[in-house]
């Protein structure tokens, strides 16, 4: 019993870690966020753009699309860059 | 009990998120086509099951056939390149879309990350505690998916509400053949009800051609009311089409039943997948074919499950779910899959040329092995990104031939030095 819940104990403190560390690593990174009630409130505004960049399971498992968002393939932004105004004001999704 | 549990290993990978996608999106381009495809593909995996994975179970009957007819690296090569790459692969893809389905049905505040990262510590934990837990965990998930997916299946064809339009457009000769391998893809992973026991080691057993059966049932019926309540377009083309259909009949609890299908069923395949193939490696160490700390001799065989959590962990913290290549990965390690069905029904003909060469059984089996292989190859041709998948495939096998080339290389300076 002793030795299973030593293991057990392990097992989620290597996740938690784990998890952690991946948590910690998008919130080190300075990048302009937007909250989604920011978002929101911009959403009836015709000089928006928002792009959808998420890729893999991030958008094949996720439920929820912003509707009217623009799928882009983030790995290849020369393709994409010149499709939008640079009046309009562009908001990059991912998960 | 054992046989149940068999069962239920076997069912894993084909109560998984994975498979229903698949199966959804051949549903909505198919009509009522796909699931008689499903069905064409169930009995040629029954045939199999029968032939190569029923008697005796475990691992040393399969590494035994490949090693006489094939050689003992083909005996190390194909299962370990096929299981261990999809295994952690569709850990990886299971577990971020558990994640995705916690956070997005469930609890909209728990990060998605973390709550893979938890189920996989938990697994791990299922796997580490012995064989009891790992049985009970297998035979608390599979049921809980099977239910879940019964209660859907029953209201969609109960139901008192007008299902969508369900009509289809006619599909061209190649796009009947890429549905075809997609139906042969669907139940892939049943061989891995031959790992889930040391008691059933030895006895001919009938729980992979037993997973054959009920997840081909299983996946015709939710097939079959997908198609009722959903337009095909839609069907077709959604990432989630488990979740489109569930809601589509029973609404916002529709969705909930879906969520709890989906988490148990990747609890269920991943706990399959890591059981099984840590088994199987066990097994091979055993045999001598791999290092000996890889069996059972050391640390009660718990070695190779550590090492498939440990690279599921890193490709998940790498971010390798989120990749755009992961699909192509997958179906890679699946292609793997099906070469390594191909081979033994191929080291199955060799043998009966070796014993009998007028038996008809033997050319039957080589046959099927042939075909296995075309379908292996057809779904490699098609697929959305050959070179990627042809890469993965190429990599993977390469790995474990310099795994077993140094291994070999090894025991030979250790004998020779003594």
């Amino acid at each position: 019993m002793v030795r299973k819940t030593f293991w057990a104990v392990i097992c989620m403190g290597v996740c938690l870690v784990a998890g952690g560390l991946d948590a910690m690593a998008d919130g080190a990174k300075e990048t302009p966020r937007m909250t989604k009630e920011t978002l929101k409130g911009m959403m009836e505004t015709t000089d928006l753009v928002i792009l959808d960049i998420r890729t893999g399971k991030d958008w094949d498992a996720s439920e929820f699309k912003i509707k009217g968002a623009v799928r882009v393939d983030p790995g290849k932004f020369d393709e994409w860059k010149d499709r939008f105004s640079r009046e309009k004001t562009l908001v990059l999704y991912c998960a | 009990m054992d046989r149940l549990v068999s069962l239920a290993a076997g069912l894993g990978f084909i109560l998984s998120a994975e498979t229903l996608v698949l199966l959804g999106n051949g549903s909505g381009r198919g009509g009522i086509g796909f699931p008689a495809l499903i069905l064409a593909a169930s009995a040629l995996h029954l045939w199999v099951a029968s032939t190569v994975f029923s008697h005796p179970a475990g691992p040393e009957h399969e590494l035994g056939l490949l090693k006489q007819a094939l050689g003992g690296a083909a005996a190390v090569i194909l299962p370990l390149a096929s299981r261990a790459a999809v295994a952690v692969m569709m850990a990886t893809g299971l577990l971020a879309t558990a994640g995705f389905v916690f956070n997005e049905v469930f609890v909209y505040w728990f990060p998605n990350f973390l709550f893979a990262f938890l189920l996989l510590g938990l697994i791990l934990f299922v796997n580490l505690a012995g064989k009891g837990l790992w049985r009970v965990f297998q035979l608390l998930v599979v049921p809980t998916a099977l239910a879940g997916l019964a209660v859907l299946v029953i209201a969609g064809i109960f139901s008192a509400q007008q299902p969508a339009d369900a009509s289809t457009s006619s599909l061209g000769a190649g796009a009947w053949l890429q549905l075809g391998f997609s139906a042969v893809l669907v139940l892939v992973g049943y061989d891995l009800a031959i790992f889930s026991s040391d008691t059933l080691s030895g006895k001919i057993v009938r729980s992979p051609a037993g997973a054959v059966l009920l997840g081909g049932l299983v996946l015709i019926l939710w097939g079959g009311v997908s198609q009722q309540w959903v337009p095909p377009g839609d069907l077709a083309e959604t990432t989630i089409p488990y979740t489109v259909a569930a809601r589509a009949i029973l609404g916002q609890g529709g969705r909930v039943i879906m969520g709890i299908v989906i988490l148990a069923g990747t609890g269920g395949a991943v706990n399959a997948a890591f059981g099984g193939v840590a088994r199987m490696i066990a097994g091979m160490s055993n045999a001598g074919l791999l290092p000996v700390f890889l069996g059972k001799k050391r640390f009660k065989g718990r070695i190779p499950v550590l090492l498939l959590t440990a690279a599921t962990a890193i490709l998940l913290f790498s971010g390798m779910a989120g990749s755009s290549h992961f699909d192509a990965y997958l179906r890679g390690g699946l292609i793997l899959w099906l070469i390594h069905y191909a081979a033994l029904l191929y080291g199955k003909f060799i043998m009966g040329l070796r014993t009998d060469p007028l038996c008809p059984a033997g050319v039957i089996h080589g046959v099927g092995g042939l075909m296995l292989g075309g379908v292996a190859t057809g779904l490699w041709l098609t697929a959305e990104k050959t070179g990627v998948t042809a890469v993965f495939m190429v990599v993977v096998v390469g790995a474990v031939l310099i795994l077993i080339l140094l291994w070999n290389g090894l025991n030979r300076t250790r004998n020779s030095g003594q």
